[in-house]
């Protein structure tokens, strides 16, 4: 809990300290948005601007609970984002932003065929600074609800073993922007296409995996549940997307 | 340059994966194994499954309500052989350890002793100096021996060496004692323990190792003076000991404790009279002194009996019909004519009374004829015996099965088939049928006499039969069964583990006293669970 205290603690402070210099910035901008001169790094977008992205989130989850559902530490999800570029001071945007992440693992548990999906609902804070026309930097802060759903077939039983339950996740990732493509002007596109890439922590609760038979209304045994590590899907992580802005 | 630039993404790109890759480590190989050869043991408070594949034993306390606790206790690699006490208090666990040892932090082989209790825990390991696989325990509980088995291959073995473990001491550099018997060419092949008996010089229990030609003593009490060996035959005959009785003799006395050595398809009984040593400088307090006996032909068992005469040895010979009643001072024999080929025989004085003057009473059966006798050894009229009872079932009896108390005066016949059964009440002299429809039924009496479990393996049907009133309940449960523990449950009561071989084990949870499925609990995947 101190380690992730710590590194998250730290992601923030990146997170701010990276709109600093933006701020610095800020005077430079105007006085040469007052000079009339084009400025390399000035912005060429409206607020809001909507942001969409879709990409990839990879994490190396080191917990225990992982090893049931995979030979390794390496987690994938697909990624969509969506959200508003709400203010703009100069170079620096700030991004608010509604995420959805999905993943699932198939493997084999002791002979027992097992799989695990991930749902990560979050929103997100995201500071960027536009270093150039085509590239950006940014850092993001992104608290979200997780929802882990294992299960495990097993012989002598029609249905899976399951297991449910609801976590906390906080991603906090630093990154870059390239822009590959836009439309519209060049000194104000109408859209503006992106390659994103972002490394960071993300930070997580436990969940206890308490596994038993998914309900029936027809079968009126009663089940006991076994438990299986708990599983905390936190760890390093990377998110490749590609995004469009408009 | 469109090119160059994709290059450079890519090479972008794997130079991030490439960051992350050092932190992505393979799972515990637990998790790519299959369980295998999982040994069930019932004991006192929890059920415990010996997970040879992840290194563990995993414990099954039963709640009030049926649900389980599990607790994974682990336990050192190498798995070779498991016991529970006989009084269920605990579990031993022999493993092998790490061979051959190589690494600083590779495991040796040890004997690890497990709380058979509702809270289950690993007690006590003791260090045992060479890998070996057999385990042999003490019917009192005090002492396991540890000996080589068919299963070790070593590149080079001493047969004759044991390790002789004192459960009630701690582990130290004197517990367990090694040991090599002295040997004339034989080695172990089974291990008897005495009760305790008086001695010249104390009274002391005796571990019997018997060979394919010899037989050693061993005073437990005193294991580092090694074994005295008695030679069962010095003209080069081959003979091979297959049982061992005891008696303490007269309890007044110390110096007529003897032994009764059965030799294969030989109508030779070897007694050896235990007396004091009489040499100053001899390793140990008493002296095996053997004699030769003979039964009327070659005996299947034998026992010491109490008659109205006094102390004989009982030899049950089935190619005569007839049980040879041989005095051990004179070697004099007398025999009874059973009327068909017994076997076996059972002492069960203690439950139906001695007949006359202290004699005993002994049941007698056969694999071989339907017949079962109960033979009262007291005189009459001349003849060496009181009464000769028979009684005639459907089939011959393969297994006898003690009930324990309140309902020790039943025993349980179970025939070649396992088809059919019969509940002999010793003292009504009755033998009530109980039949299945399926062959090869295990029976599993439980610890408090109540009851027996009937199973078939293989098949998903369970019985329970009330032994006061014989009463049979049959249950159908989800998946074949292949062992039926009965166990203490935490708080009180008792459950009923039905344990289903498929997979990662599954098993039902019943209430003993009053079963029903209604209020069972199904638990699939067992070996799944309380892993690391």
């Amino acid at each position: 809990m101190n380690v992730h205290a710590l590194l998250g603690g730290a992601a923030l402070a990146a997170t701010l300290a990276l709109s600093l210099p933006a701020r610095a910035e800020l005077g430079a901008v105007n006085v040469a948005a007052k000079a009339d001169v084009a400025a390399p790094i000035k912005p060429a977008s409206r607020v809001p601007e909507i942001n969409l992205a879709f990409g990839v989130r990879s994490m190396i989850v080191p917990s225990a609970g992982l090893d049931p559902f995979s030979s390794n530490d390496a987690f994938s999800q697909v990624s969509f984002a969506a959200g508003p570029t709400v203010a703009r001071i100069g170079a620096v945007s700030f991004a608010a932003l509604a995420e959805w992440n999905f993943g699932r693992l198939r493997d084999t548990a002791r002979g027992e065929t097992s799989s695990l999906a991930i749902h990560r609902l979050g929103v997100g804070l995201e500071s960027r600074l536009q270093l150039a026309r085509r590239l950006a930097l940014f850092a993001k802060v992104a608290p979200a609800a997780v929802h882990l759903r294992g299960s495990i077939d097993v012989p002598d039983l029609e249905r899976p073993l399951v297991s449910r339950s609801w976590s906390w996740s906080l991603d906090t990732t630093v990154g870059a922007a390239f822009m590959f493509a836009s439309t519209g002007p060049r000194a104000a596109p109408t859209s503006r296409f992106w390659f994103t890439g972002e490394l960071g922590y993300g930070f997580a609760g436990e969940s206890a995996m308490s596994y038993k038979p998914a309900a029936d209304d027809e079968d009126p045994r009663t089940y006991g549940a076994i438990t299986l590590p708990a599983l905390r899907p936190a760890g390093a992580l990377a998110r490749f997307a590609v995004a469009v802005s408009f | 340059m469109k090119n160059a630039t994709r290059r450079l993404r890519s090479l972008t790109l794997l130079s991030l994966f490439a960051a992350l890759l050092p932190g992505c480590g393979d799972r515990d190989a637990v998790w790519d194994t299959r369980p295998s050869n999982v040994a069930a043991h019932a004991l006192q408070g929890s059920a415990a499954f010996v997970d040879v594949t992840a290194d563990r034993v995993l414990l099954t306390p039963v709640e009030q309500d049926l649900t389980l606790s599990p607790v994974s206790v682990p336990m050192r690699r190498g798995f070779a052989s498991s016991v529970a006490t006989p009084d269920g208090s605990a579990l031993l666990v022999l493993a092998r350890g790490d061979v051959p040892r190589e690494k600083p932090d590779d495991q040796g082989p040890g004997l690890a002793v497990i709380d058979g209790g509702a809270s289950p825990r690993l007690l006590q390991t003791y260090d045992i100096s060479d890998p070996l696989s057999g385990l042999a325990m003490d019917p009192e509980g005090h002492f396991a021996v540890i000996y080589p088995s068919a299963a070790d291959s070593s590149f080079v073995a001493n047969p004759n060496e044991l390790s002789i473990v004192d459960l009630a001491g701690p582990p130290g550099a004197g517990n367990p004692t090694s040991l090599t018997l002295r040997s004339f060419g034989g080695r172990p092949e089974s291990l008897i323990f005495t009760p305790t008996l008086a001695l010249p010089s104390a009274a002391t229990r005796l571990l019997v190792v018997l060979t394919d030609r010899d037989v050693g003593l061993i005073d437990l009490a005193e294991p580092a003076r090694g074994d005295i060996t008695v030679r069962l035959s010095t003209t080069g005959d081959r003979v091979k000991p297959v049982q061992v009785a005891v008696s303490d003799g007269d309890p007044a006395r110390n110096d007529d404790a003897r032994l009764a050595i059965r030799l294969f398809n030989d109508p030779s009984i070897v007694l050896v009279d235990l007396l004091a040593s009489t040499s100053s400088d001899a390793v140990h307090d008493f002296r095996p002194t053997p004699n030769v006996v003979l039964a009327s032909g070659p005996p299947t068992d034998v026992a010491f009996v109490n008659t109205d005469g006094g102390l004989r040895l009982a030899a049950v010979v089935p190619s005569k019909q007839s049980l040879s009643l041989i005095d051990p001072a004179t070697g004099i024999s007398k025999d009874i004519a059973l009327g068909a080929p017994f076997e076996h025989l059972s002492l069960v004085t203690g439950i139906v009374g001695s007949s006359a003057a202290g004699a005993d009473v002994a049941l007698l059966w056969s694999a071989s004829s339907p017949f079962i006798s109960f033979v009262a050894l007291g005189s009459t009229a001349g003849k060496p015996y009181k009464s000769v009872e028979r009684l005639q079932l459907e089939q011959p009896i393969a297994r006898v099965i003690d009930v324990p108390a309140p309902n020790d005066r039943l025993k349980i016949l179970a025939a070649a088939d396992g088809r059919a059964f019969f509940v002999l009440d010793l003292i009504a002299r009755t033998a009530s049928p109980i039949v299945s429809s399926s062959s090869g039924v295990n029976v599993t009496v439980s610890a408090d006499g109540q009851r027996a479990w009937l199973l078939a393996p293989g098949r998903s049907d369970l019985a329970a039969l009330d032994l006061a009133n014989l009463h049979p309940q049959n249950f159908t449960l989800a998946a074949p069964v292949q062992d039926a523990l009965e166990v203490g449950r935490r708080g009180g009561g008792r459950a009923l583990i039905a344990v289903h071989p498929q997979g990662n084990l599954g098993l039902t949870v019943l209430d003993a006293e009053q079963p029903s499925l209604e209020t069972a609990v199904q638990y699939h995947g067992l070996l799944l669970g309380s892993l690391r």
